[in-house]
């Protein structure tokens, strides 16, 4: 256990931090370490999914709901790739009142990567999820407690 | 909102700057489907592992058995229903 209970602001802060990017909550609660490992393990199939479908399609509430609700437990890297979205959607929007043929296919990955795409993406919120619980976890309760910690040491008299 | 991104979009071409890396998808050879699953399961057993460690130094090897385990695991799934699909096919 700490040694001072958290206050919500606390709390709210490490949530915060560990919402915008992966590990920053741990970052922020000390555990440098982890951070790096968390940041590592969710920013690398998040940066993979958006690479192989491209941002137009997989970060898109119209185009994919769903997929786009589980990337929002990222972010700050779901915002900016909406932006981005937005962004394609307005440039090829232009693209077509001027007359220009568009050809989807250089915006929007196709089966097999889409499915690749979809599942990274949607893992990498997931598992930030984690790494959001875990933060405010540590924030709260300290270092994780095994069941094994708990079992009574043959001096110690199991309790009553 | 959206402006900042425009003029990154102004020079989108293949194998620009970081920006243009997800705005056009990369190719992707159908063959490595499923060799995909490899990374990705080692990110879920990095952060399931990462969610019960207390110090760095307890992942290495805790991570290795939790990505075998899955990966076996899943392996084995994938011939059982093999095999079921084979005894569909022969008895049905």
């Amino acid at each position: 256990m700490p040694q001072q209970e958290p206050s919500t602001w606390r709390l709210v802060q490490v949530g915060l931090w560990a919402w915008l990017i992966p590990g920053a909550g741990h970052y922020a609660l000390g555990h440098k370490a982890l951070a790096a490992v968390f940041w590592a393990a969710v920013t690398l199939p998040y940066a993979t999914g958006l690479a192989i479908g491209g941002a137009k399609n997989f970060v898109s509430p119209t185009a994919n709901r769903w997929l786009f609700v589980a990337e929002l437990p990222i972010g700050g890297y779901t915002v900016p790739a909406y932006l981005l979205s937005r962004s394609l959607d307005h440039h090829l929007e232009a693209r077509r009142q001027r007359g220009e043929a568009v050809d989807l296919t250089e915006y929007v990955a196709y089966f097999p990567a889409a499915d690749v795409a979809q599942i990274y993406l949607a893992t990498a919120g997931l598992l930030n999820i984690l790494a959001i619980l875990d933060a405010l976890s540590r924030a709260q309760y300290g270092e994780p407690t095994f069941h094994r910690d708990r079992r009574p040491t043959p001096e110690e008299p199991p309790p009553a | 909102m959206t402006a900042p991104f425009l003029p990154l979009l102004a020079d989108a071409t293949p194998g620009g700057s970081l920006g243009v890396l997800f705005v056009n998808p990369l190719p992707f050879p159908s063959g490595a489907r499923l060799w995909m699953l490899l990374p990705l399961l080692l990110c879920v057993a990095t952060v399931y592992r990462a969610c019960r460690a207390r110090h760095v130094r307890e992942l290495p090897l805790a991570t290795v058995l939790t990505f075998l385990n899955i990966l076996v695991g899943m392996l084995l799934i994938a011939a059982g229903f093999y095999v079921l699909h084979l005894l569909v096919l022969k008895f049905l």
